[in-house]
């Protein structure tokens, strides 16, 4: 047989099958390993296996020992159970001796350790529980042999035994405590085997409890790790069971001499530290104290030295002070002046943070720290919010505090970014550990704020006034962080408003944009982020305004800061309108300046002129505005005569420049609004008295409106832009908003206009039809002028569209905008649709079997708006119609009942999707209450051949059935609902009956 | 709510420190009496690397089991109003404890790219989703640069 041949041979000896497994080892072909693979899986399989298995032991290569161990483990996984007790009982004795001889032989790990898991797959098979295997196994290990007669008590054997056979010992303790607890204990056999546990545990316990006290290090190493395998099987097992605890109880004395012995030291740190995380009520209050006076003599001195040293051993030691101080954190913040250990933990924790180093980077343990001082603060503040009204504080909250402010200002130190040299060096994964340290303490000191309120505010604030002095801008932008991340809860209460001032009345801003000054932009991009936390307290005190905005100003011309800068500005300038218009010319030189300038680009430009007219927004008179806003509007032009400039030799710049035009002016418009908080002043002089024109009426303002308006000519150049015409929809919409005229209050006809220029291949044009829809719900209200006119004109272009589609589905969203369109008519304009000299009259029997088709399709939105438009024509009306238009509607309900009940019942039985019901009960239910013949209707529709449902068990009493339910319920909403989602699950086969 | 609930909450609120992914905040809000209040938590979502919405941080205020974007996103599966629709959210389906906040936030993450066309729940993006990607794509950058992560 060579290397290469695919074909392997079905072995016909022992011998045969020892050389596959040592081929298997090999490298070869994974075709070949595989063939191999799966001869030596039908042999584990086989009857001879067991032989196979235990003549295979013997091998003298050790993959093929583990290939017997394993195959017995296979046999026992499948046949285990089976076994009769002779049978079971010589497989164990083949077993314990291989296992008693592999150790004599100081066979490999790999062997060892397969073997301990196979004698504890037969502990869980056997059908016949096996009584004291750990006491067999000491013994047998000794003696080679099981002694079946006589088995001696596990304290005689564990002293004969040597290294190797104590260490395979705690191997197998270890594999049955852990195999064990992945059984379920609530099934009968398992149960059984969770019982014999409470007796294992003793012989479990005296050999950890020798293996802890030898002295040996690679048995003290393996007594540990088996003793944690223990209590984590007891945790979830013996919560109430004492007396079996007691057994794991009794080791913690012995494992601790491992915490101050330093072969093994970081072995045991990793198991007492896993318990105090994991299951801390495992250790008794005696425990505790033992633990902390070692963590007190043994680990404090090595920890500060390797905090010193800036070794990486450091985490280990830290991590076990940080799990200490989590699980005794009621005695740290209650006792500190009285408990050494409190106090210990307290500094050793100030300590990991004094240290020096970056999180993310070479410093692992701050970051873990957070976790310590999360749980030491939210204990503090759950404590004091328990507490009764009129209770008095807590004796220890006073040192609790002082604790709290020291911790300000550590935290406050390590949140400091590196200077340039290092952070330049930092991989991704490193500024995303400096990053989330940065985002976790934000957290932490948001519930720090909580117990110390305005002290913190205090102490953050001086620290970052000191930086500011002594020009340490990395310092002085920590401070800041911290203050932008206590904003919200700052601004809530008034206790900060003088402390605050002392930070926007520094030179701060001043300093900061002062741009001769090599200041990191970091330090710039929080300080203008403070612009934008504190927005509401700034608002409050304008006296601090102008330094704030200059700095902006100055700032938006540095390219990293341009975007951030715009958006403040933007912000400022609509919360601080008002207090601005002193400004304003200031600002709009400012502007050409940075216009000039390379950070210039559409977003900044939208923002920073959106900013700008905010102010505008507040001068008075009107007449006040138009010197600026035609300043304003101006920039715009330019944008627009650059866009036409370019649109036949450089096209993307045309739409670049076009775009931006419209945007900037959609963001004048919409900065022109009246905001909603301020109340409109009747007596206001400025305000014109009854019958007096208002000043946008007037011919001084037209030349604005006509210049606007002109704006839009750069939509002959950019007709099929998507991007300009939603961008012209939101100028438009900017004036809808409005209960006054204004400059943006421009008349129906451009909004009509504009969508007559729109076809079914216009990109956009959904954006178009929603903001016809807005146009008409804002001339639907009480008090709106109503324009008829417009709106038929708008309908006309609707029933073109409409015309042109034929079928909602070959564009969704036009035949939704369409749709949406005819919806708004009610009440006040439904008159359009059903006169019979109404402009639609033609078109209507097209648009209403559009929207019929629209309810019968795949397209969600088209759907929901053509089931509302139904149940609003169903309905009666809530305004007096005249007796044509209410001729005309009896009409078209009589004529289209049928189909639209035909209609609905389909969506009902199946078709719609779940979440599409709720749309589709509005119609029926309209139908049900306002319609006498739609029983008739409803009947036939469900009665119809062409209503087919998916499942059969649907005929034609079920669906009588549910006809009568629905009826029965006369259209209350939710029971309508109820029962047509069960038709509909039945329809569909979802359930098994419909009853 | 429950005093079960509320130790769930709790709980939920040790695990998330112990444990959260990169970029994620999830915090309880304040109660007027300056407590946490467990029940509503504000939370930001980073949008996720290596798609258009990398770089984006926005911000959903949880109330269970509810979900809201503040401000509404311009997103498929997002109501006007902001709400968000994930079915795990669904409040038919109701608020199983078994569900961890890192699950329904990273959920919620992975539903701004994976979007579901089969349950649309504003019209403006979801058409221009099914019509022109590429103007999608275009407005989602825009989106992110107006809520860029820190």
């Amino acid at each position: 047989m060579n290397g290469n041949d695919a074909s392997v041979a079905m072995p016909q000896s022992v011998a045969d099958v020892e050389e596959l497994v040592k081929r298997l080892y090999k490298p070869g072909s994974p075709k070949i390993i595989s063939t191999i693979n799966d001869q030596l899986l039908k042999l584990q399989h086989s009857t001879e296996g067991w032989n196979l298995a235990d003549a295979l032991m013997s091998s003298n290569d050790q993959n093929v020992r583990f290939f017997a161990a394993n195959t017995f483990t296979v046999k026992l996984n499948n046949e285990g159970s089976n076994l009769n007790a002779e049978a079971a009982q010589t497989i164990r004795k083949r077993l314990t001796s291989w296992l008693a001889h592999a150790v004599s032989q100081h066979d490999s790990a790999m062997v060892v350790r397969k073997l301990c898991a196979t004698l504890v797959t037969y502990y869980i098979r056997a059908s016949f529980l096996w009584d004291r295997p750990i006491c067999t196994i000491a013994y047998t290990l000794h003696a080679g042999n099981e002694d079946t007669d006589h088995l001696p008590d596990i304290d005689t054997t564990l002293p004969r035994l040597n290294q190797y056979q104590v260490v395979a010992l705690l191997w197998f303790s270890a594999t049955l405590a852990d195999e064990v607890s992945r059984l379920d204990s609530n099934t009968a056999s398992h149960s059984k085997v969770h019982n014999a546990m409470e007796v294992n545990v003793q012989d479990a316990s005296r050999t950890m409890s020798a293996a802890l006290k030898a002295p040996d290090f690679k048995i003290n190493g393996e007594g540990l790790r088996c003793f944690l395998t223990w209590v984590n099987y007891a945790q979830p097992v013996w919560p109430r069971n004492l007396e079996a605890l007691q057994h794991l109880r009794e080791l913690v004395e012995p494992a601790t001499r491992s915490l101050v012995t330093q072969e093994v030291q970081n072995d045991a740190l990793e198991v007492f530290r896993d318990i105090l995380e994991s299951y801390t009520s495992f250790f008794q209050p005696d425990h505790m104290r033992l633990i902390g006076r070692i963590v007190r003599e043994h680990v404090q001195p090595v920890l500060q030295q390797a905090l010193r040293d800036q070794i990486p051993e450091v985490l280990p030691y830290g991590q076990m002070v940080i799990a200490y101080g989590v699980a005794n954190v009621e005695e740290v913040a209650e006792h500190l002046d009285a408990s050494e250990h409190a106090a210990t933990i307290v500094n050793l924790h100030f300590d990991i943070l004094r240290a020096p180093g970056y999180p993310g980077d070479d410093d692992e343990l701050s970051i873990m720290s957070i976790e310590f001082w999360n749980t030491y603060v939210e204990y503090v503040n759950d404590t004091v919010f328990s507490q009764d009204p009129g209770a008095p504080e807590p004796t220890w909250l006073p040192s609790a505090k002082a604790i709290l402010l020291q911790l300000v200002e550590l935290l406050w130190a390590k949140m400091v970014t590196p200077p340039g040299n290092i952070a330049n060096n930092w991989t991704d994964d490193e500024n995303d550990g400096f990053k989330e340290f940065r985002l976790d303490t934000t957290d932490l000191i948001l519930s720090m704020y909580v117990c110390l309120g305005k002290e913190m505010l205090q102490k953050l604030v001086a620290l970052a006034l000191q930086s500011l002095e002594s020009k340490q801008w990395r310092l002085l932008e920590a401070g800041l962080f911290c203050l932008n991340a206590l904003a919200d809860n700052v601004l809530e209460e008034q206790a900060g408003e003088d402390t605050l001032a002392a930070v926007f009345g520094s030179s701060l801003f001043r300093e900061m944009g002062d741009f001769s000054q090599t200041i990191p932009s970091q330090a710039r991009r929080t300080a203008i982020d403070i612009l934008g936390s504190y927005g509401n307290y700034i608002e409050r005190h304008v006296e601090y305004l102008a330094d704030a905005v200059r700095f902006l100003f100055a700032s938006l011309e540095m390219g990293l800061l341009a975007n951030t800068a715009a958006k403040s500005i933007a912000a400022l300038c609509s919360a601080c309108r008002s207090s601005l218009t002193g400004e304003l010319n200031g600002f709009l030189q400012q502007y050409q300046s940075f216009l000039a300038g390379p950070t210039n680009d559409p977003y900044t430009k939208e923002k920073v002129i959106g900013g700008i007219a905010c102010i505008v927004q507040a001068l008075k008179p009107e007449s006040a505005k138009v010197a600026p806003l035609l300043s304003l509007i101006e920039n715009v032009e330019q944008d627009v005569q650059q866009a036409k400039d370019n649109a036949a030799s450089n096209p993307d710049m045309c739409e670049v420049m076009g775009v931006a035009a419209l945007s900037c002016l959609a963001a004048i418009g919409k900065s022109l609004q009246v905001p909603d908080d301020v109340t409109i002043d009747l007596y206001d002089d400025d305000e014109p008295a009854q019958g007096q024109r208002n000043y946008w009426e007037g011919e001084e303002a037209e030349v604005v409106q006509h210049r606007i308006m002109g704006c839009f000519s750069v939509l002959q150049v950019l007709g099929n832009d998507g991007d300009a015409i939603e961008a012209a929809c939101q100028v438009l919409k900017s004036g809808f908003a409005e209960s006054e005229p204004g400059p943006f209050v421009l008349p129906p006809s451009v909004t009509v206009s504009f969508l007559q220029q729109c076809t079914i291949q216009t990109p956009q044009v959904e954006s178009v039809l929603s903001t016809a829809c807005i146009l008409i719900t804002q001339h639907s209200k009480p008090t709106s002028r109503r324009i008829p006119e417009e709106v038929r004109a708008i309908c006309q272009q609707v029933a073109h569209f409409v015309g042109q589609l034929q079928r909602p589905n070959r564009d969704p969203g036009i035949a939704h905008g369409c749709i949406e369109v005819l919806t708004r008519l009610f009440p006040h304009y439904l008159h359009l649709l059903l006169e019979h000299d109404s402009a639609l009259a033609e078109q209507m029997s097209a648009i209403l079997d559009f929207t019929l088709q629209a309810i019968d399709g795949q397209d969600p939105f088209p759907k929901r708006s053509a089931a509302e438009l139904w149940a609003k024509l169903i309905k009666p009306p809530n305004v007096p119609i005249s007796d044509d238009a209410r001729h005309r509607l009896a009409q078209v309900i009589s004529a289209y009942g049928p189909q639209l009940s035909l209609t609905l019942v389909r969506q009902i039985g199946g078709f719609a999707s779940r979440s599409e019901l709720d749309y589709i009960c509005e119609p029926l239910k309209a139908l049900i209450v306002n319609q006498a013949a739609s029983r008739g209707w409803l009947e036939a529709a469900v009665l119809n051949k062409a209503f087919v449902t998916e499942s059969g068990s649907i005929g034609d009493t079920e669906k009588r059935r549910f006809l009568l339910q629905i009826f029965g319920l006369r259209g209350e909403m939710r029971k309508t609902k109820e029962v047509v989602k069960e038709f509909w699950a039945a329809c569909r086969g979802t359930v098994v009956s419909y009853s | 709510m429950g005093s079960l609930c509320m130790t769930r909450l709790t709980e939920e609120r040790k695990n998330w420190r112990k444990d959260h992914p990169f970029g994620f905040v999830a915090r309880p809000m304040k109660t007027q009496q300056a407590a946490l209040d467990l029940k509503r938590w504000d939370c930001a979502i980073p949008g996720k690397d290596k798609t258009i919405w990398e770089g984006g941080l926005f911000k959903l205020e949880m109330q269970f089991p509810d979900g809201k974007f503040v401000p509404p996103l311009f997103h498929p599966n997002v109501y006007p109003s902001g709400t968000v629709c994930l079915s795990i959210l669904n409040e038919e389906e109701g608020w199983r404890p078994a569900i961890t906040i890192k699950e329904i936030l990273i959920g919620i993450q992975m539903l701004l790219d994976e979007v579901n066309p089969d349950s649309p729940a504003q019209a403006d993006a979801y058409n221009l989703y099914k019509k022109d990607r590429q103007a999608y794509e275009k407005k989602v950058k825009q989106v992110v640069k107006d809520n860029p992560a820190p």
